[in-house]
């Protein structure tokens, strides 16, 4: 789904923080990557979880205030994000080495 | 290459014949190409190591045993060029040097087998006087290389996801085995060098190397093993150390 997930993500972030949108894609990808994820392969679950567990301490760190009302928001708005791939696809190498030991 | 030797290749085709069936079975059920890909690579292994045990019970007749050498030695070259697609399909399927790695390592297989031939060294036994077997052993070991960096790669991203519980924990640690089974096989393909360098030296094979080349070779298929048929204590051991997360089949 190349990055459009990402950037529906980023454009929000920036929209809830006033940060640039240098700053919002530079602190999404280095929550995205602490994560283990990667920004092309990106699923809105996966976002979600890196929202709630990974970014309120990212924003704290930049000094935004009630960063669990932005990433709630940012939850919120990522219902409507655009219709992406599936990526949790027989594809994914998380799939395939689930699969491969249930022979 | 004695007797350790025709114990580690009566093992290691029987667990690949088991691994290759029981992953080809899958594949068959869920259409996957890198199902389909990985279990018959390991049946064609397993049929490599059967047609060597064969030519070392064939001593006796040498004419026989060079040829099941030869057809065990083609096998294995099939199986090694086979596996290289494994890594591409299932970690950059997108990857262009992906795809020129494959294509380099199918070419090294094709070029080394047709050019052992060419020079007479069909058994692959000559390898400080035939430049063509090189070919074979680089295309033997990038793929070994690959899957061993691969998988490594995968279980220290996937940790950070486990503790999120966004991956389960015997899928990461699946990843480890996976790339500890490309370092051995790697391990092994350097011994083999320092196996054929020592013939060629002796005019014997060397019981310590011979001993050393079981060792990868057991210790690829441990992982191997451990990766496919996970013991039940085992998966609840590598469960119990990621409490965060939630276990396999749960």
């Amino acid at each position: 789904m190349d990055t459009s997930l990402f950037d529906f993500a980023a454009q929000k972030l920036e929209q809830h923080t006033g940060f640039s949108q240098l700053e919002a894609r530079g602190t999404l990808r280095i929550a995205v990557k602490s994560a283990g994820l990667e920004a092309k392969t990106l699923t809105v679950a996966e976002l979600g979880v890196v929202f709630e567990k990974l970014m309120p301490g990212e924003l704290e760190q930049r000094g935004v205030e009630d960063t669990l009302s932005v990433c709630a928001a940012v939850m919120r708005d990522l219902e409507d994000a655009p219709a992406a791939e599936d990526d949790s696809t027989s594809n994914n190498p998380d799939d395939v080495f689930r699969r491969l030991a249930k022979a | 290459m004695e007797e350790n030797a025709y114990i580690g290749s009566v093992i290691s085709g029987l667990a690949y014949f088991a691994v290759g069936a029981r992953l080809l079975r899958l594949g068959i059920r869920t259409r996957s190409a890198s199902e389909w890909l990985i279990g018959l690579t390991f049946l064609i292994w397993g049929l490599s190591y059967a047609l060597w045990v064969f030519s070392m019970a064939s001593q006796s007749q040498p004419a026989l045993e060079s040829q099941l050498i030869i057809a065990s030695r083609l096998t294995a070259n099939l199986g090694n060029a086979a596996i290289a697609f494994f890594p591409f399909l299932v970690f950059r399927r997108r990857s262009a040097w992906a795809k020129y790695l494959v294509a380099l390592v199918v070419i090294c297989m094709i070029l080394g087998t047709a050019g052992s031939i060419w020079v007479g060294d069909p058994e692959g036994v000559e390898p400080l006087a035939n430049a063509w077997w090189w070919f074979e052993w680089i295309g033997e070991i990038a793929p070994a290389i690959w899957i061993g960096v691969e998988g490594l790669h995968h279980y220290g991203t996937t940790r950070a996801r486990v503790r999120l519980g966004l991956c389960e924990p015997m899928v990461s640690h699946r990843y480890l085995l996976w790339g500890l089974a490309g370092i051995s096989w790697t391990l092994l393909d350097f011994a083999i060098i320092g196996q054929f360098i020592d013939f060629w030296a002796t005019r014997s094979w060397s019981a310590g190397l011979d001993n050393l080349v079981g060792l990868f070779e057991i210790a690829a298929l441990a992982m191997i093993w451990l990766a496919y048929f996970t013991p039940a204590a085992y998966q609840r051991r590598i469960a119990g150390a990621a409490p965060a997360a939630k276990t396999e089949g749960a």
